[in-house]
């Protein structure tokens, strides 16, 4: 009997290791054939721009982002006036421009073009139009609060003119905020030659010998249905590029910021600018090769800035924010941008 | 002139002569007599057996013969006879009866038996199987002490019977025996040939046989020393050689004869017991049955009463010169039962059936019947073959279609219901769950792959201030994604197969053949559409390319099946699956259909094992 226990006792072991085996086996077999296979093979195309990373020293006038600010150009406000007896502008009553009798020439010794010419008006209102335009409000290192400004055109025949020596053109134009004081003319200038299209990274503002606190006008409303309307009234010795701005009047002490992005953001098709949230002043940071990042100097310590990247890699708009309530000493800002569509990020910028 | 020359000469002159025997010149002769003078005039005679004349007798009827006359004889066992022989012996004799006897066994039966513990084949083989050992050896016990008690009652009851050593009867002849005879009566000049040659206890020769035979019964104590003797002799022949082949042989005198017709019907007892019990009576056909329940086969019965019209008994002048002084009965060549030879241990028929009754399950008649309920359950890695034919498509849609795609293993599970019909033909029955599986490789364009990167820069904060910034952001690349997607085929069918099993019942190959009806399929994965574009194929939509119901398959398969306990056996069935109908609706720009095969292992459960 105990040998027979001992044997049914055995072989119960061993069937039931057998069925274990066998059950382990089949269930391997079952998940293996329930196995979700969804590998993938994934190759990168070869010359994308997204699958750029590379950084450059000097970036090409072909790089995306000068084809970046030529989409955020805005279009022109389109207008003429008989050069010989000169007009006054006017597109509401935000902006009025008056032209003097015979103050624009034609290039070269052709005198005043008898006849209408074209004027091209596009107004700097909002930081977001300095962006848009890519004229940030600097002087070399040194960061301007800007009233607004504008780009004036005036074109004969295809031919653009210029102000005759000691002419003058005034500018009357609201601003959105309040108008401060001690702004002064500025100009913009331009590279030489001017590119025809996309950034011209060496635009600067640079301030007329006349320092004169431009003079500030106002048009109050008791109607809540129209708006009160105030800003400066600008006497502008040059057309192009001109602007009521001023340097920033900060004792506070000043700061470089550097931002950092994905390495998909190069200098190539990325610009990055910090907009200050209380004053209207836009400070591009420059892309720096060795770091692979932007970064600019003089930010004031304790500013509440917004970092803003705008890109442009192949057919794709990205948009990056990055709020800074109060700039630190911190090293760097890392900004993370998303796709957008041209429309979004000129809505953002409008905004800002 | 010898005297063989005038034997011959009367011989010759008197061969065919016959006179009328004057009357009452037989009663004037005693038994003594006659027999002494036949002893004596026979005693060394030595005849040669007539051509064909053993031919003619066959061993169904010699047995019978003897079987019938001996049938009701009981005759008690000499003294220390039992002593003599070694329960080996018996055993050895039992054993070669019962070795070329075969019974059927019902279907089932060795199933319901407990089988000795599997694979562990180690030990005695009595504990292995020690239930039958048991029951082996409570027989052999039971056997030896029942039939000692009988024998031994019979010894000293003195219970009437002739003593087997005094009796001139032939108490059994095996056909071995016959044979013996039949031989030693080929050899001229063989002084053994007693066999044929009636003697009477009377008779010097007889007591001369005895002694000789006792002599070799006591020279060799097994009488079936299997070392000395073929395989095909048995201890019963060897016992009964030893007990002298013409006490067997019934005397010539108690044989009657009716002249030349050379016909003999009966057996007349002279020597005070009858060869054929008087207690039989013949019913269907002629076939004897005998009161005490044992149905003889025979045709051919010998009775008391002469019966010359019996053709079927052939009549041997016994004092023919050139002819054999031996009985010749004819008798069909029915069954024989072989259990009859164990009367030489005077064991009645009926009771010797009945202890064998005790051991021997008999089939019933249901022996074909098998009342096993089987589950199988299964599971297969499948392998689809898939085949393509035109409809409406293009070229390129087929070449992008069959470049897309490649078959990848699937898999079956299912439980069936086994019913064995027979021992060797099951039906199977049950339901299945099959997913075929299809890689299906295509490229998407303008893929973004982002990467989580740490970038390391060198930023100068101000002259004589650098510090390394360490940042972690993601890049993002773009290009082409080669994607597998994993088709889903997938169906609930119901497999009906027939089988044909062959084996041992620890390991059985079976051959299985059948029809699998398709219940419902269904079908999730991508598809191209006509335009080349790789398209979702959603589960439960209503698509327009794949049918829900693909019909009807064929089934063929080979399964080995091996025993792991009692109740659970493993399997494997390497199996193809061809389905007779395509997949895809009429309405497809193509036709495809698939074939399936695989290997199914699973367990199979015995549901009704008693």
């Amino acid at each position: 009997m105990l040998y027979r226990y001992l044997t049914e006792r055995n072989t119960l072991n061993l069937v039931m290791k057998k069925i274990i085996f066998i059950i382990g086996g089949l269930s391997a077999l079952f998940f293996a054939g329930c196995k979700k296979e969804l590998s993938d093979n994934f190759a990168t195309y070869t010359g994308h721009p997204l699958n750029d990373t590379v950084w450059v020293r000097n970036v090409p006038g072909t790089a995306s982002v000068h084809d970046l600010f030529n989409d955020l150009t805005p279009g022109f406000i389109v207008d003429s006036f008989n050069v010989s007896t000169g007009s006054t502008l006017r597109f509401g009553d935000s902006l009025e421009i008056t032209f003097n009798p015979g103050s624009c020439i034609g290039p070269g010794t052709s005198g005043v073009p008898a006849g209408n010419a074209r004027v091209e008006i596009l107004p700097l209102k909002r930081k977001g139009d300095f962006i848009k335009m890519f004229r940030p409000t600097t002087n070399n290192q040194n960061l301007l609060e800007t009233g607004g400004g504008f780009f004036i055109r005036v074109s004969k025949d295809d031919k653009e003119l210029t102000l005759v020596n000691g002419a003058t053109v005034k500018i009357k134009f609201n601003d959105v905020d309040t108008p401060k004081l001690n702004m002064q003319v500025f100009y913009g200038k331009e590279g030489n030659p001017v590119p025809p299209k996309g950034i011209d990274t060496s635009f600067l503002w640079i301030r007329d010998f006349d320092t004169t606190a431009i003079p500030t006008w106002s048009k109050p409303s008791n109607n809540p249905l129209v708006p009160s309307y105030m800003g400066y009234e600008l006497t502008s010795k040059n057309l192009r590029w001109v602007a009521a701005e001023r340097y920033i009047d900060s004792t506070l002490p000043k700061t470089k910021i550097t931002a950092i992005l994905s390495p998909n953001f190069t200098n190539k098709n990325t610009a990055v600018f910090a907009v200050f949230a209380n004053q209207k002043t836009v400070v591009n940071l420059r892309g720096d090769y060795p770091s692979r990042s932007f970064n600019t100097i003089n930010i004031p310590l304790k500013t509440a800035v917004k970092l803003v990247s705008i890109s442009k890699i192949g057919g794709d708009f990205y948009l990056g924010v990055k709020d800074i309530s109060s700039v630190a000493t911190v090293t760097s800002y890392t900004i993370v941008p998303s796709e957008k569509s041209l429309k979004d990020i000129i809505a953002f910028l409008n905004a800002l | 002139m010898s005297d063989n020359q005038f034997d011959n000469f009367i011989n010759g002159k008197l061969k065919d002569h016959s006179a009328p025997v004057p009357s009452g010149l037989w009663d004037k002769v005693k038994d003594t007599q006659l027999d002494h003078f036949i002893g004596d005039k026979l005693k060394n005679y030595i005849a040669p057996v007539p051509t064909d004349l053993w031919d003619k007798v066959t061993d169904i009827q010699f047995d019978n013969f003897i079987g019938d006359t001996l049938n009701a004889h009981v005759a008690p066992v000499p003294g220390n006879l039992w002593e003599r022989i070694t329960d080996g012996q018996f055993d050895n004799f039992v054993a070669g009866k019962l070795t070329d006897h075969t019974a059927l066994v019902p279907a089932g039966l060795w199933e319901k038996v407990r089988p000795k513990d599997d694979n562990d084949r180690k030990g005695f083989i009595f504990f292995r199987n020690p239930a039958a050992a048991l029951v082996l050896l409570a027989l052999l016990l039971g056997g030896s002490l029942g039939g000692y008690l009988y024998f031994h009652s019979q010894k000293n009851t003195g219970a009437a019977g002739v003593n087997i050593n005094t009796n001139p009867a032939i108490n059994a002849i095996t056909p071995d025996t016959k044979e013996k005879i039949q031989e030693h009566a080929a050899i001229p000049g063989n002084t053994n040939a007693s066999a044929i040659t009636p003697a009477t206890p009377a008779d010097p020769s007889y007591n001369e046989q005895k002694n000789n035979s006792q002599a070799n019964q006591s020279d060799n104590n097994q009488p079936a020393n299997a070392g000395s003797q073929p395989t095909t002799h048995s201890a019963f022949d060897e016992f009964s050689r030893h007990e002298g082949l013409s006490n067997h042989l019934p005397p010539v005198n108690q044989l009657s004869t009716t002249g030349n017709n050379q016909k003999t019907s009966s057996i007349n007892p002279s020597t005070g017991f009858n060869l054929r019990p008087n207690s039989s009576t013949t019913v269907n056909g002629g076939i004897p049955v005998y009161k005490d329940g044992i149905v003889n086969s025979n045709n051919f019965a010998i009775n008391n009463a002469t019966d010359t019209d019996d053709n079927s008994i052939e009549l041997i002048p016994p004092y023919q010169s050139n002819l054999l002084t031996a009985v010749t009965i004819p008798t069909n060549t029915a069954r024989f039962n072989g259990l009859q030879r164990l009367l030489d241990k005077q064991l009645g028929t009926t009771r010797h059936t009945s202890e064998f009754r005790n051991v021997i399950i008999c089939p019933s008649d249901n022996k074909n019947r098998n009342t096993d309920w089987f589950l199988e359950a299964y599971v297969s890695p499948d392998l689809a073959f898939k085949s393509v034919t035109n409809n409406t498509a293009s070229q390129q849609y087929l070449l992008r279609k069959d470049s897309s795609e490649s078959s990848q293993i699937g898999y079956s599970a299912g439980l069936r219901l086994v019913k064995p019909i027979t021992d060797n033909i099951i039906l199977k029955t049950g339901v299945q769950y099959t997913q075929m599986n299809q890689k299906y490789v295509y490229r998407t364009e303008n893929e973004i792959k982002t990467i989580t990167v740490v970038s390391v820069r060198t930023i100068i904060r101000a002259p004589g201030d650098t510090v390394i910034v360490r940042d972690t952001s993601i890049l993002q690349q773009i290009g082409f994604r080669n994607n597998t997607v994993v088709n889903r085929f997938r169906s609930f069918d119901i497999p009906v197969t027939v089988g044909y099993q062959f084996g041992n019942e620890d390991l059985k190959i079976g051959i299985n053949a059948g029809v699998v009806f398709n219940i419902s399929s269904w079908y999730q994965g991508v598809i191209l559409d006509s335009s080349l574009a790789t398209v979702p194929l959603v589960k439960g939509s209503n698509s327009m390319v794949y049918k829900n119901n693909i019909g009807i398959g064929l089934y063929g398969g080979i399964s080995i099946i091996k025993r792991l306990s009692d109740d659970l056996h493993i399997f494997a069935e390497p199996y193809f699956r061809y389905n007779l109908s395509s997949m895809t609706t009429p309405q497809a720009a193509y036709n495809q259909k698939f074939s399936l095969g695989g290997l199914s292992i699973g367990l199979r459960f015995n549901l009704n094992r008693k």
